[in-house]
Parts: C-alpha cells; structure tokens; sequence
C-alpha cells in the first residue's frame, strides 16, 4: 500500500485466482461439480450462464459466504478456503449495488477504509481520489436515496475499489441499469479494469456482455463450466453444442441427422463426412447462410426486420431454419417466395449427438472429437 | 396522496367514521382533563363537558398537599418504565436478531407462541410471579417488578423486532464483511443504525406498559414509598374517603399522561418512519 505516492492506484497487488474441485450440494443455492477455475494477475473473466447454473455460487465460494462440500480457493497461491469473508481483501459489486442507505456517499466509500483502521486525513485523501476516479466525486455529501441507479453503481464500484481489492468480484453488476447506459458502462468498467489491472470476475446470464467484455469466457451449465476460452473463438469453434447455442444471437441453427430434420441435416454434411453421419448434431449460424444461389429449395415463412439484417425464417421440407440476410436483400422477400441457399461446409459446426461435443472431420472425412472440449450431455441439456 | 378518487358523499361518510372514531378514543381523555381542571364541586353535578372555572387546585393538591402523593411514585413509575424499556429493547434486538437471521427448525412456530404468550392476561400471571419472587427473595424490590414488566413487554419486543430485521437485506450484511468488517463492527456500523426505528418503537411500548401498570406493582410492592404512582393514587383516592374523588383522581392521571404523551410527540415521526432503507436496494 503505497500511502501519499503519486501513483496510489497502481495495483500491484491483484492476485491470481485458482478454484479447484469446487462442489456445492443442492440446498439454497444452486449446485456446482467439481468445478476448476484459474484466473490470472489482471485478468478478466465472465461467468455466463442462464440462471441456476451455479455461476453466483462460485461468487459465493470466492467470498467465503458459502461453504462448499469440497474445493480449495486459492489466492496467489495461498490457500484460503477456511478464511472468513471479511479477512479475504475482495472487492465486490453486488447486483442491487448494497449501498449503506444511512450513510453518505462518502461515508460508504470509506466504509472499508474505517474497517481497516486506515488513518482517517488518509482515507478522506483516497475516497477523494477514487470518487474522482469514478466521476462521484461531486455527490459525496448525498445519500444513496437522491442517487440515479449509474451513480449507485459507480459509488457500489468505488467502495469495491477503494481499499485496492486482490480480487475484484461483479456480480450482474449492469443488469439494473438502462439499456443505453449498460453498453457505456460496461466499456468503462472494462477500461478501469485494464487500467488497474484488476483480476476481475464477472458474472452475467447476458452472452453479449460476457463477450464483450472478457478476456475469456466460461459458459456455465449445471454446475460447472462447459467451455472457456477467448470470446472469438468461443463463437467461431464453439466447443460444445451448449456453449454453440447460448453465444450468439439469433441463435444457431441446429439439425440433428437422426430425427425429423434427417434430410436437411445429411444433406448439408454429404461433401464433409464418409460415414452418412449418423449421431451428429449438425449447426450453422444464421449469418453464415447463403440465399440466392444453391441447389437447396426453401420457403419463406416469416421475415423480421432487425435494422442493418433481416431475420427470414425458412423451411426446407419439414426443417425450419433461420437466416441473417442483409435488409436491401432481405426487404424483398416475401411470405411463401421460393428461394436458393447454399451453406458452405467449412461453415458447418458438428457435434456429438450424445455427449454434446464438437466433432471435428479430417481431410480423410473420419470423425474426431475436439480434445479441448468438454462435454455437455447433448441433446438432453 | 390520495390513492383513489373518492366523491363528495363518500368523502363525508369517511369523515364521519373517522369523527366516530376519534369521538371514542379522545372523549374520555377530554372529560378527564375537563374534570381535573375544574373545581370540586362542579365535578359531577351540573354534567357538562365544558368546565363553568378553571383551577389548578385538584393538581396541586394531589401533588403537593401534605396528604397528597406527591413526585415520589411517578419518578418510582419511570424508573421502573424505563428500566423495563430499557431490558426489554437489548433482549427484543437480540432475539429478534437471531430468529430473523438464523434458520432455526422450529424459528417460525417459536415466533408464534412467542406472540401468543405475549397476548396471556398480566392478571395471570399475578401469582406465578409472586411466588417466585418471593422464592426467590425479589420480593417487594425494584428489581421485582422491573423484571416482571420487561418479561412482559419482551415477547412483543421480539416479534417487532424480527420483522425490523427481516426488513434489513443480509446483502448490506455481506457487503460489510467483504469490506472487511467483523461482526461487531458490522452490527454496530450497519444493522443497528437501520435497525433503530424499530427498537425506539420497542422500547416505546416497554415504558408505556410499565408505566401504565397496576396489578403487578399492587401486588409485588407491598412498601409505600416504592410504589408507582397507580398504586399510589390508588390508595391516595381511597385514604380519602366520602366515595372516589372524581376531581383528584383526574387530576393524578393527568399528570400521568403527560409524560406518555411527550413521548409520542417527540417520537411520533420515527416511529411511524419504519426502515430509512430508501436506496439499499435498487429504486
């Protein structure tokens, strides 16, 4: 802690994260197997999930609030799954910002200031500085009642930062907030983080943010991670049919070639596979659709404008499929028009029927399971 | 604010109600105060409301006449009050801390017999109390009968104040220990100060039931100068003679009802205010 220096924010004191074996029963929190988590010095990490999938309990475990059946939390190392949550040095944003409602805005910054019996002309110094930092610095004298939901969030963010957290923890911390404000938000945590290099995990259930925002993405579902990588990749090679239909919207299209999109979903993998394909999940995103040429004969069935795209809803015998179309090709289209498409095989994304894995095929056109992925129970999650 | 519309007819049958109401609650308190200012021989005969003239005498002379009360058992009815007001806000906040804040197995059905033992008749619980006190070698003491009210007024004390705490979201909670605060710092820093709307309403009803009891003290208090003035006045009324003295009687609950009123006066917008939680939580 570097008390009166000129650079007071420099945070060489973010820690990395390790969780290992995390499991949590079912009770009053959502349940988590064995989970494994690293996150390095400075990184940032989004937990995504659809709600119940555990991510707010592996918060839960990294605060020491909840007690797991098994797992060690690990900072720098160190071993600290038996401290209690107020010795940890963590840095937390909660969903509905927890301010003090009968302090005041400088009152609630200082607050963890006060708990560490920091000497009190230093705490108002740093206060002063982080509220500057946060663009509160104005409001300090109000209280929580006459703030705007962005200014509580800010002041939440303050108090997190304040006493230069090992671990910054965000718990859905944009979800309470304007459409409009969310997306400027998020860049401006996103630069403070990069700036202070925080070791930061960030919860969410919204895809986009995650993507956005992250160094990498870990989706969630059913109590553990089912993919983690970088953002890109996690759209462009999706490493489980879970992970393929939670990023990216619209959503991916998906056939499976056992069933009643049988026809469509062979057809489209013929030039990749030697096998027929039998027991694949077939999938391609909706932008990676071709209309106007090809020898696949479809129907128009619906069309919905989305500003730059249109989304055209079409059916190829008895398989629906949709499409992202540009809005000068797709304002043409009409209902029950006939039209080409083409998918390009190289487009395609393939995976277990059974275990939900990303199947890839060599050049000889044999099946090989994505080592790097991890299953996610196919088509029964 | 007014959240429906009401019309003319309905506005007026509203007032009434109200008038009803009030005329019930209020009227005996005017009547009383109207008899304890007026003199002695108008208290009965002509019945008025209204009193012919005015005097001090009745208050006076229930205060400082030489056979009067005097302060003595009013000052013995707020030290008892307030001491029972004071017992019954420390155990209500604890109780109720812990039942609005630990899973108990049988948290909710202790809740409600806590509640119905708290609606058991004082009269009841006469004897009971004076056995053990006098078992207990409590008898005729102060700590007698301060004992006694604050393990009357407590069981309440408890509901209200695991419905305070209930209100309290355990977030602020988590949020001061991952600031770094212990359990007394915690406590003392976040929960108790939005905690105490609820305990001043505790504690408001622990003195005012201490101070407006009668059996209890009549039957634990057998010494005169250690009375509250109920008991006092009482006896006062009855040393007398010639019938009750509607004048002097007024007069010493007159007196009595100052200090309960000066305390809803001073209170009366903390204790409707519940919470000043306006701002934890998004809104």
């Amino acid at each position: 802690m570097s008390a009166g220096s000129a650079e007071p924010y420099e945070v060489e004191l973010a820690m990395k994260l390790d969780i290992e074996g995390l499991t949590v029963e079912y009770g009053q929190v959502a349940a988590v197997h064995g989970l494994n988590l690293t996150v390095g010095h400075g990184e940032l990490v989004a937990l995504v999930g659809p709600s119940g999938c555990g991510k707010t309990t592996t918060l839960g475990f990294i605060t020491g609030f909840i007690r797991p059946k098994a797992g060690r939390v690990l900072f720098d190392g160190v071993d600290v799954t038996a401290l209690a949550p107020q010795r940890r040095g963590i840095g937390y944003v909660f969903q509905d910002y927890a301010i003090y409602p009968h302090m005041t805005v400088r009152e609630n910054i200082r607050f963890p200031l006060d708990a560490a019996k920091k000497e009190r002309k230093q705490a108002e110094r740093d206060v002063d500085e982080i509220a500057g930092l946060m663009g509160v610095g104005n409001l300090l004298a109000r209280r929580p009642h006459q703030l705007s939901g962005g200014q509580r969030q800010r002041v939440a963010l303050a108090r997190a930062l304040v006493k230069k957290p090992v671990i910054l923890l965000l718990d859905e911390p944009l979800s309470n907030l304007d459409a409009h404000l969310r997306v400027e938000v998020r860049a401006e945590i996103r630069r403070l983080q990069l700036d202070l290099k925080m070791t930061t995990v960030f919860v969410t259930h919204d895809q986009s943010e995650a993507m956005a925002i992250a160094d990498r993405v870990a989706v969630m579902s059913d109590g553990n991670i089912v993919a983690l990588t970088a953002p890109a990749t996690l759209y462009t090679r999706p490493p489980s049919l879970f992970s393929a239909r939670f990023i990216g919207s619209p959503q991916i299209n998906i056939w499976a070639t056992d069933g009643p999109d049988e026809a469509l979903a062979r057809r489209v993998i013929q030039p990749l596979v030697r096998d027929g394909g039998a027991g694949l999940l077939v999938g391609v995103r909706p932008e990676d659709v071709e209309i106007g040429t090809g020898e696949l004969e479809a129907v128009v069935t619906l069309t919905e404008p989305l500003g730059r795209d249109f989304l055209v809803h079409l059916t190829v015998g008895p398989s629906s499929i949709r499409v992202l179309v540009p809005a000068e090709e797709g304002q043409h289209l009409k209902l029950d028009d006939n039209v080409r498409m083409r998918i390009e095989p190289s487009r395609l994304h393939l995976f277990d029927a059974a275990t939900g894995r990303r199947v890839e095929i060599d050049a000889a056109g044999a099946r090989r399971l994505d080592e790097s992925a991890q299953g996610d129970g196919g088509l029964a999650s | 604010m007014e959240l429906v519309r009401l019309s003319g007819l309905q506005r007026l049958a509203r007032a009434a109600a109200v008038g009803l109401a009030l005329a019930f609650a209020v009227l005996p308190l005017l009547w009383v105060v109207s008899i304890a200012v007026r003199p002695g021989t108008q208290a009965v005969y002509p019945i008025s409301i209204l009193p012919t003239s005015l005097t001090l005498d009745n208050i006076t002379g229930v205060l400082f006449a030489s056979n009067g009360i005097g302060l003595g058992p009013y000052r013995n009815a707020a030290f008892y009050g307030l001491s029972s007001a004071v017992i019954t806000a420390v155990a209500s906040t604890l109780g109720g801390y812990a039942l609005a804040r630990y899973s108990m197995r049988s948290g909710e059905a202790l809740l409600i017999v806590i509640l119905a033992l708290s609606f058991l008749p004082s009269a009841s619980r006469i004897v009971p109390l004076f056995i053990l006190t006098s078992a207990t070698g409590l008898y005729g003491t102060a700590q007698a009968v301060i004992l006694a009210y604050a393990a009357g007024s407590i069981p309440l004390g408890i509901w209200l104040m695991a419905g305070t705490f209930r209100q309290i979201p355990v977030r602020l909670e988590q949020a001061a220990r991952i600031d770094g605060a212990g359990t007394v710092l915690t406590m003392r820093r976040v929960v108790l100060p939005l905690a105490i709307p609820g305990i001043l309403v505790v504690a408001t009803l622990a003195f005012i039931d201490g101070w407006n009891s009668f059996s209890l003290p009549l039957i634990l208090i057998p010494k005169a100068a250690a009375q509250p003035y109920t008991v006092a006045l009482q006896r006062y009324i009855q040393e007398i003679g010639y019938g009750i003295n509607w004048p002097l009687l007024s007069a010493g609950s007159l007196v009595a009802l100052l200090p309960v009123l000066s305390v809803f006066a001073i209170l009366q917008r903390r204790l409707v205010r519940v919470g000043g939680l306006g701002g934890a939580i998004r809104g």
